[in-house]
């Protein structure tokens, strides 16, 4: 049967199924310890639910997150944030046909799951016989198996028990030797999910995540540094470090001096690349740039193409991958269920290779359409240079540039159009004039109006790509990737770019 | 006007208008009986349940050395309507909840711990584990916590309604939003391709070691269309019309009732008209600036209103979403010794009333929220606090007694720990006659700015770029739509140089989303204010094409 297609008028249900390998690599065993339930452990629940209701449950994803957070804040810790929660999201259908209907719940038991069903049931005999519904698709179409993935370090999950009170000092003390006014965030995370459908495909994965950064402030508000780490082992990161460098980074900072805004050649840390690109992620959606032309992906009025794939679209030394597997940037290898709506395995993605475009991201349904196979958009990503390209150093950056701007941290980063990526923020903790070839003096904080459509193909130098943390977002996605924690980890390079937009002066601090 | 009848809207408006009709078929009538069961999400966790809950906590963590704890125990219910992009249901469904958590005072520092469990042994858990971590904590401590006292109180109260949403048919609701998709699509082209209504209700329980119990249900609707449209119907049924359905709480009768689709019809005679206009640049520069109250008030929810949150001001945020362009506070209020800090035409307060989602009959302290002044005549008197910012900014503005929380103390979500967020701003209108005319007069070529347009701000909501519709002043009147532009602004001074503000005519409303904390939690914040003139602002041109 060929696949159903969004545009023909709706039609109740197919009748494939779909069968995915499971996951291959995944750890069977089940530590006590772990801070999350083991694979074993959400496979009884998913059984518990696919079974209460027999046959009616299509598919769910169950999974248990915990994490364990302190925030500092004027150099005392302000609270914790601990705890954990199971949630489970399933899709529920009667044996007679019609349209499916979801339910969520973290109440986790079977009195609940009965609640669940008799609502559902009154739902359901509300809903057939009404409108035509959408699509619950299966369709008997070959997919990737399942990528083995290494996420999960037992250094931070054991962490999660012991590590704040030892971090905390190494965070706290020398904020109160510096004088300076500190705040700090200190979390680790431990997430365990199972997915599939009933009859069908299941999928597991399990993660650990950890991040530390900390701002240091003059008391008078006159100046500000930030660092930050974030990684899956714990043993990788410092807090000292952290704290040392942001309190480097305010002590540099203080007394800024006007700089007249325009467009200035700026030499961008890996911290500020990885703000623009967060906002990158949902440009290579493949519906938005297809169907609603709303990426810079998209084109118009062409008979001859409706995307840039193929073409070069940022400078020719930068490629942006997004893998599943990356030792940096590794991810859960299958679809959120809740969101995407299949827990289908996600495929190892270059999405720009010597600055072309390669391809976009087809998610659920109209991977189909499309004879794609599914993907996230690539919420996880690397910007990196490609093989065999020199990279230098911020310090290189700055020896070579006669007059620019060095940027610590955007903030604030904000899409006003999708289909030119033209952004907008400002500057953060840490900004500075560059003048022949050193850092001049610090300067105040601006505003930028650019697109990193611009800035990547103004490039004039790029460094090694690291992971980094993205600290704090205050728009979202969708799907609340852009805040939902763990954070999908990005992995980026300081770049030095020309022509970039500072617009205005930002009296914030 | 019959209250519930499905009707033909705009009938007799010519042009663009046409008329939208949300189908033949007639809505059920009001009073008509209900044979069709409720999903029947309520018996699963009744309030005495909750409580039960919330005490076995407040044990646990009194019990292992907390000298306060205050705990949330919530359960939430969601139901879940919407269409895809092409006017059919979409995949709607049932969302239950429980959200608990705690919060433990011992050695002068805080401990929270979370659970979705709920059982006695689960949230006796929770309790023990704050007060474990609170002590913890205080090892670490450089001082005190203090938190202002409060009286204790044992209520309940539930959020008015008339319909159960929860009890109206899948089908209608879906047929509801269906019909309208489809109205808007047949006129106009490119119309909100989907939309969707989440049904909340959510009764949570605060119960504090000094003997506080408060119980509050709330019920409310969260609208969600999209689209874009040319000229002026986005602003009318979005955010605008369902700004008026998402920002208040109550049940089906909000998309309903009589005076909620006479209002939809006020709005979109108000707008439609400004979709004739054509739509023109604007050179860069610097012009005269009209907000309409709901552009001002939009100003309130993303910049003024926040600068105020207690825990922003003192630095709580600092690491998150930031501070605030009157911190330091201690500084703000010298310099304001000398001239106000703003317009004297502003006077902008900070309330909690309940018929607004941003309202609570008690915060999650379990306190009643007071109104707080927070501007009076352009000099800054007051900021929004809860029990723990309520002591230094008491001190801070040197006030005599004992300090009191003024009540705004949130948690997006009863396991989160309180911040200080969730608020309705009101910018006080002129007592004088002064339409939103009056204020367009005299203004050669400026600009008004209408609807609730977005803001980017930074750290200290000290500047932003505005972004949204705009439309060109000339000669007092308008003249045109104002394409690809954005104004960027730098917000004291912005409000400093405020030259005239409209009367109660010119109120509009708008509310507005925000995120604060680690990991971020979303602060609701609704706002009134009327419309306001400025003599400049600097206009950029966000036009920009890729090759």
């Amino acid at each position: 049967m060929a696949p159903h297609s969004l545009f023909s008028p709706p039609i109740a249900r197919h009748t494939h199924r779909i069968t995915i390998p499971r996951a291959v690599g995944v750890p069977e065993t089940d530590p006590e310890t772990d801070p999350v339930l083991s694979e074993a452990a959400l496979k009884r629940i998913a059984d518990m639910v696919f079974t209460v209701n027999e046959g009616n449950v299509t598919g769910l994803q169950v999974e248990h997150s915990a994490r364990v957070v302190t925030r500092v804040a004027n150099n005392r810790v302000l609270t914790t944030d601990n705890g954990h929660q199971i949630k489970i999201t399933f899709g529920y259908r009667e044996a007679y046909g019609g349209g499916e209907l979801r339910f969520a719940t973290n109440m986790v038991d079977d009195a609940m799951l009965r609640v669940a069903f008799r609502a559902l049931d009154v739902l359901y005999r509300q809903r057939s016989g009404g409108l035509p519904s959408t699509f619950v698709i299966t369709v008997d179409t070959p997919q990737q198996p399942i990528l083995p993935v290494q996420l999960w370090h037992d250094t931070t999950a054991a962490a999660m028990t012991n590590a704040a009170t030892t971090a905390i000092p190494k965070l706290l003390t020398p904020l109160i030797q510096s004088g300076l006014k500190g705040s700090a965030f200190l979390g680790f995370s431990a997430r365990s999910v199972y997915a599939g459908e009933n009859h069908g495909h299941r999928a597991y994965c399990r993660e650990t995540d950890a991040e530390c950064s900390v701002s240091a402030r003059f008391a008078d508000g006159s100046a500000s540094g930030w660092f930050g780490q974030a990684n899956r082992e714990w043993t990788k990161m410092d807090p000292s470090l952290v704290a040392a460098q942001a309190i480097d980074m305010a002590n540099r900072s203080k007394g800024p001096s006007a700089v007249e805004p325009g467009r200035h050649t700026a030499v961008l840390s890996p911290f500020a690349v990885a703000q623009l690109m967060a906002q990158m992620s949902a440009q290579f959606d493949a519906y938005t740039t297809i169907v609603y032309k709303g990426t810079v992906f998209a084109v118009d009025n062409d008979p001859n193409r409706d995307t840039k794939i193929g073409l070069r679209v940022i400078d020719p030394r930068l490629r942006l991958k997004s893998d599943p597997m990356d030792p940096e940037g590794g991810y859960t290898p299958f679809g959120d269920w809740p969101s995407d709506g299949w827990a289908l395995p996600v495929q190892r993605m270059t999405y720009i290779d010597q600055g072309v475009l390669q391809d976009l991201a087809f998610g659920a349904h109209f991977n189909l359409e499309n004879g794609k196979p599914f993907n996230q958009n690539p919420w996880s990503l690397r910007l990196e240079a490609m093989p065999g390209v020199p990279l230098s150093t911020v310090d290189e950056m700055i020896a070579r540039c006669k007059l620019g701007i060095y940027v610590n941290r955007f903030s604030h980063v904000q899409t006003l159009s999708g289909k030119t990526a033209l952004m907008t923020g400002v500057t953060r903790d840490g900004c500075f004039l560059i003048k022949d070839g050193k850092i001049n003096r610090p300067v105040k904080n601006f505003r930028f109006l650019d697109s990193p459509m611009f800035a990547l193909n103004r490039l004039l130098a790029v460094g090694k790509s690291e992971r980094v943390p993205l600290g704090f977002i205050p728009s979202d996605d969708e799907q609340g990737y852009f805040t939902r924690w763990p954070r999908r980890p990005i992995i980026v390079p300081p770049l030095m770019v020309d022509d970039f937009n500072f617009s205005a002066l930002s009296d914030a601090v | 006007m019959s209250a519930l009848t499905r009707r033909r809207f705009l009938t007799g408006i010519s042009g663009l208008a046409g008329g939208l009709v949300l189908g033949s078929r007639p809505m059920f009538a009001k009073g008509a009986p209900r044979d069709v069961p409720g999903v029947g999400l309520d018996a699963v966790l009744a309030a005495d349940a909750l409580r039960e809950l919330a005490a076995a906590a407040l044990d646990a963590a009194t019990a292992n050395g907390a000298r306060y704890a205050d705990v949330r125990v919530a359960y939430r219910q969601q139901y879940v309507i919407n269409t895809d992009d092409y006017d059919r249901a979409g995949v709607p469904g049932l969302e239950a909840s429980f959200e608990g958590g705690v919060r433990a005072l011992a050695g002068g520092a805080f401990g929270c711990h979370f659970d979705n469990m709920p059982t006695v042994a689960a949230m006796q858990t929770a309790g023990h584990a704050a007060a474990t971590m609170a002590k913890g904590m205080a090892a670490l401590e450089g001082g005190a916590t203090e938190l202002a006292p409060a009286p204790s109180i044992r209520d309940s109260w539930v959020t008015p309604y008339e319909i159960d949403p929860f009890t109206v048919p899948l089908t209608e609701q879906t047929e509801l939003c269906v019909a309208f998709v489809r109205a808007l699509g047949e006129r106009v082209p490119g119309a909100s391709t989907g939309t969707g209504i989440i049904w909340s209700r959510e009764t949570r329980v605060c119960m504090t070691t000094t003997g506080t119990v408060t119980t509050q249900t709330f019920l409310r609707p969260g609208i969600s269309p999209s689209g874009n449209l040319q000229g002026g119907l986005t602003e009318v049924f979005s955010p605008g019309v369902f700004g008026l359905w998402g920002s208040r709480y109550g049940g089906y009768e909000m998309i309903v009732g009589a005076g909620h689709q006479d209002r939809i019809q006020e709005l979109v005679e108000a707008t439609l008209p400004l979709t004739m206009y054509p739509t023109r640049t604007l050179d860069v520069g610097r012009y005269p600036i009209v907000f309409d109250g709901s552009a001002a008030a939009s100003l309130l929810t993303q910049i003024y209103g926040p600068a105020f949150q207690g825990d922003r001001v003192l630095g709580f945020e600092a690491n998150a979403s930031g501070t605030s362009f009157i911190s330091p506070l201690e500084a703000t209020l010298v310099r304001q010794r000398e001239a106000p800090l703003v317009s004297p035409l502003c006077t902008l307060t900070a309330s909690r009333p309940t018929e607004w989602i941003s309202g609570a009959r008690w915060d999650d302290d379990g306190v009643e929220p007071q109104p707080t002044t927070l501007v009076r005549d352009g000099l800054v008197v007051g900021c929004m606090s809860d029990r723990q910012t309520a002591p230094a900014l008491a001190k801070t503005f040197g006030a005599s007694g004992v300090a009191v929380s003024g009540g705004y103390a949130c948690g997006e979500t009863a396991d989160r720990p309180p911040m200080v967020g969730n608020a309705h701003f009101t910018l006080s209108p002129n007592t004088k006659t002064t339409s939103r005319d009056d204020l367009m007069h005299g203004i050669s070529h400026g600009v008004l700015i209408i609807g609730t347009p977005g803001v980017a701000s930074d750290q200290q909501l000290a500047s932003g770029l505005l972004t949204g519709q705009m439309m060109e002043i000339r000669n007092g009147k308008l003249v045109s739509y104002l394409g690809g532009v954005g104004m960027q602004f730098r917000s004291v001074p912005l409000l400093k140089s405020m030259k005239a503000i409209g009367d109660a005519s010119t109120m509009g409303n708008a509310m507005a989303r925000l995120r604060k904390g680690q990991p971020t939690q979303s602060v609701w914040n609704t706002a009134s204010a009327p419309a306001f003139m400025c003599p400049a602002g600097d206009f950029v041109n966000l036009d920009v094409t890729l090759s």
